[in-house]
């Protein structure tokens, strides 16, 4: 029935995406479009929600289209309604926000028709049940974002990014499909169920989880195969951006555990390690790149590579304990991995949403034009704020509960068998650590940059408050962050069938415990209550203000700011965000982005400015993808003279081709 | 009569913490002063600061949002919070469940974010270089405590820290009494 709903929304987002091709020149097409999307969302979200909070039995349904023997599989059950919840959720705020935002957009034609394509696309891959209907539909939802990303034209910039994220989709999705082609065995058993019952040989299930890493993990923005993220998002308009950051890296991580978790065989050991070093990598560069950018959108979408770190620690950590029979850790660290799903998707479309509202009172993403937004934005400066510190993992907000979760799951890794996962896992904890502390540096920055200090540009210092329905869609997620860091238990309990589903065993029941507090293992070990440090925050702070008033002066007087006697000291003597980053630069940059600065002093009788040039490398471009890049247009040319052969020489070519496959073929089977 | 007690315990706990954290300011700058070979303030100047600053006007800065307002009284706010989950005189404290070690950690993160929000608000260089220097060191200690929570969550098995204390101090009589057997 839930299913069937939703499959109905899919098939309306379809509609809609056509309806907005055809009335592209009415008036109000947008904002019909939109409302229309944030309905259809709205009800595709309650049918997740009963399933994953009601019904909880799974849905399957074969609809006659598709391959012609095959038909199109699609099934609702837990983890699928999850994710579905997550991205209808994104889907509804960012229509929300759109309704408002559209307005602002100077080519509406070329975002309206395919933002409900690529709502349905989502929805799509977390339905799908056999792999032609997956692969298809997450080609469709690379190819609708894609359409989006590139949906400003004119700017070179974005054509760039389009192209790296169409070479980098590409190249994810045949990794994704050589997965599947594993996974159905010679046999081409198409079907998820299918695949679930055969068991491959365990050097194939290891090439699977290679393949899926390479695929799931380069859409989802893993270290080294993150490149195209931070060209890619923040080229697309605002509400685009919201999504692809906090919600189709998303689906890439239900790709990821669908595969992993469910349709692969039992993980050995050394899967885990594989993961948890390429998340633990992916944690602290995505932090390090996001500390060196002044472009706010650009910031965001390199902390969404951060994040995606964190989420992959967690299911790291899941398959290491599954991997050896701990399955209530491993039920824990599962649970934390996609409580942190839920939580980013949350606070990163809430940040993108406000990066958007800047841009469009502003016209700036680069902060070092900005400034001083508080007092022009202040609506949307207090939401931003709930999400920079949501996002920098601070409680009682939303993000610490899920790190807090990892944390308590890394802390059981002592119990682990394997030496090499007893020594690796509290390495990756520092890690972990390490990018808390460097998050909070950059949202410092970000924020107090943004909206902090003087405006900078005549832009900040003219711009107005954003309309009612951007700043509604921003509240709205700022109660939501609000809402599951003060009360987890509830989040964390509605998660308990996707974990006793993929692992045998779900974390306890948390909703019974004492002040709505969560226990993950047993009150002697830890425990925390959101509920009962945002109220002890709340009174102490309260009662401090009323103590400070009642005893001490009240008077308040306004004064020009200290600056050490200069007179009048101008905004361009305000830290900007790159003198912010400086220290941190020098102490991590040097050695990871081989970061050189350059002071150039005119001479005495020169009046030109002295200026200072900052440089910096990015490693993972310059040895990985710039010798690539070389090599295959080095390959290319010598490939060439392959064009001018003689059709008999083509003829011969042909013939060694098959040749050569059918002996491969002979020797393989 | 068990909850009055508790609540009593919580509250003297938590005012304990609240009036000796000047007289550690006072002792941290002694040290320092010292260490320098100066004779330094007394021990108590804190105090004496605390309530000529309590007589004086509020100035805010032209410039100062209604954060620069808000922020004191949420770096107060989540610093006691921490503070008085810390058993100081008595393990088991009323509260003591609703946050362990890592949170305790955390809250302290969170007055250092707004700590450091506050610095950039009046938009000068001054506050800037500080907020900036701050969270730059906060990035180094901040991972160096929380592998120190972790060692000791390892070893105690617990990331709580009434059961934290309870362990050390078992684990301390054990090793005097084996010391006094040999």
């Amino acid at each position: 029935m839930m299913l069937s709903v939703a499959l109905v929304c899919a098939a309306a987002l379809l509609a809609l995406a056509v309806l907005a091709v055809l009335l592209a020149r009415a008036p109000y097409v947008g904002r019909l479009i939109y409302a229309a999307c944030m309905i259809v969302t709205a009800v595709s979200l309650a049918a997740a929600l009963t399933h994953l909070l009601a019904t909880r039995v799974p849905e399957a349904l074969t609809l006659p289209v598709g391959l012609p023997w095959l038909g199109a599989h699609l099934r609702l059950d837990a983890l699928s309604a999850f994710f579905l919840a997550v991205v209808d959720l994104g889907a509804m705020t960012a229509s929300l926000f759109a309704i408002g935002y559209g307005e602002h957009e100077s080519a509406p034609e070329r975002v309206v028709p395919f933002f409900p394509a690529f709502l349905a696309g989502m929805t799509l891959v977390v339905l799908a049940d056999d792999a032609f209907t997956f692969l298809l539909s997450w080609e469709f939802m690379s190819l609708t974002s894609w359409a989006l990303v590139i949906s400003h034209h004119r700017v070179p910039e974005n054509v760039r990014a389009g192209y790296i994220y169409l070479l980098m989709a590409s190249f994810g999705t045949l990794a994704l499909l050589l997965a599947f082609g594993l996974l159905a065995g010679s046999d081409g058993l198409y079907t998820f169920a299918q695949m679930r019952a055969a068991h491959p040989a365990a050097a194939t299930d290891a090439l699977v989880l290679l393949l899926v890493l390479i695929g799931a993990g380069s859409k989802a923005g893993l270290v080294p195969l993150h490149v195209w993220l931070p060209l890619a998002h923040p080229a697309a308009p605002s509400h685009v951006s919201a999504l692809m950051s906090g919600v189709m890296t998303k689906v890439a991580v239900y790709g990821f555990v669908r595969i992993v978790f469910d349709l692969a065989g039992a993980p050995s050991w050394w899967w885990s390690i594989v993961i948890l070093t390429v998340a633990g990598i992916t944690t602290v560069m995505g932090v390090l790149y996001a500390l060196m950018q002044h472009d706010l959108k650009r910031l965001l979408a390199y902390h969404t590579v951060e994040n995606i770190g964190i989420i992959f620690i967690g299911l790291g950590l899941a398959l290491a304990f599954k991997s050896q029979g701990m399955l209530f850790a491993a039920a824990l660290a599962l649970t934390a991995a996609l409580l942190h799903v839920f939580n980013h998707s949350l606070f990163k479309s809430l940040l993108f949403f406000g990066a958007g509202a800047v841009l469009t009172t502003t016209g700036e993403r680069d902060m070092e034009h900005l400034g001083g937004l508080i007092h022009r934005m202040p609506q949307t400066a207090f939401v931003f704020l709930i999400g920079c510190a949501a996002i920098s993992a601070l409680p009682p907000l939303n993000g610490f509960v899920s790190e807090w979760l990892t944390f308590q799951a890394i802390l059981l890794s002592p119990q682990l068998p394997s030496w090499g996962l007893k020594l690796l896992v509290p390495a990756i904890g520092a890690l972990l650590a390490l990018s808390a502390a460097l998050a909070v540096a950059c949202f410092v920055k970000a924020y107090g940059i943004t909206f902090l200090g003087g405006p900078r540009t005549r832009a900040a210092e003219t711009a107005s408050e954003t309309d009612w329905f951007s700043r509604m869609a921003m509240m709205v997620l700022a109660s939501l962050c609000l809402l599951a860091g003060i009360l987890p238990g509830l989040f964390i309990d509605a998660l308990a069938p996707i974990s006793s589903f993929l692992i045998g065993e779900s974390m306890p029941t948390q909703v019974g415990a004492q002040w709505l507090s969560i226990v993950p293992i047993a009150e002697s070990r830890s425990s925390y209550d959101g509920l009962l440090v945002f109220l002890f925050m709340a009174l102490s702070g309260t009662l401090a203000a009323f103590v400070i008033h009642r005893l001490a002066s009240d008077r308040l007087r306004r004064a020009p700011a200290w600056d050490c006697g200069y007179p009048d000291a101008g905004v361009v003597t305000q830290y900007s965000a790159t003198s912010f980053a400086q220290p941190i630069r020098r102490v991590f940059g040097t050695v990871v982005f081989r970061a050189r600065e350059t002071v150039e002093m005119a001479p005495p009788d020169d009046t030109r400015p002295a200026r200072l040039t900052v440089e910096l490398h990015d490693p993972i471009w310059e040895w990985i993808y710039a010798p690539l890049a070389g090599a295959i247009g080095v390959v290319a040319d010598r490939l060439n003279h392959l064009q001018f052969l003689t059709i008999r020489q083509f003829l011969t070519l042909v013939f060694c081709t098959l040749v050569v496959l059918l002996l491969v073929l002979a020797l393989w089977s | 009569m068990v909850l009055i007690r508790d609540l009593t315990i919580q509250g003297v706990q938590m005012l304990l913490v609240l009036l000796l954290a000047p007289l550690f300011t006072g002792f941290v700058r002694k040290v320092k002063a010292r260490l320098l070979r100066r004779r330094g303030p007394p021990l108590i100047q804190p105090y004496f600061d605390l309530v000529r600053l309590m007589r004086k006007d509020v100035v805010l800065a032209d410039s100062a949002s209604w954060l620069f307002r808000v922020i004191p009284y949420l770096v107060f706010a989540a610093t006691w919070v921490a503070a008085s989950l810390v058993p100081t005189f008595r393990t088991g404290l009323l509260f003591s469940w609703s946050a362990d070690l890592i949170a305790i950690a955390a809250l302290l993160g969170s007055g250092r974010f707004f700590l450091a929000l506050a610095g950039l608000d009046v938009g000068t260089s001054f506050g800037g270089i500080g907020s900036s220097r701050e969270v730059m060191i906060a990035s180094l200690a901040e991972p160096a405590m929380i592998m120190i929570v972790f060692t000791l969550a390892l070893i105690a098995g617990s990331t709580q820290l009434s059961t934290m204390s309870a362990f050390m101090a078992r684990r301390r009589s054990v090793c005097a009494s084996r010391s006094r057997l040999r």
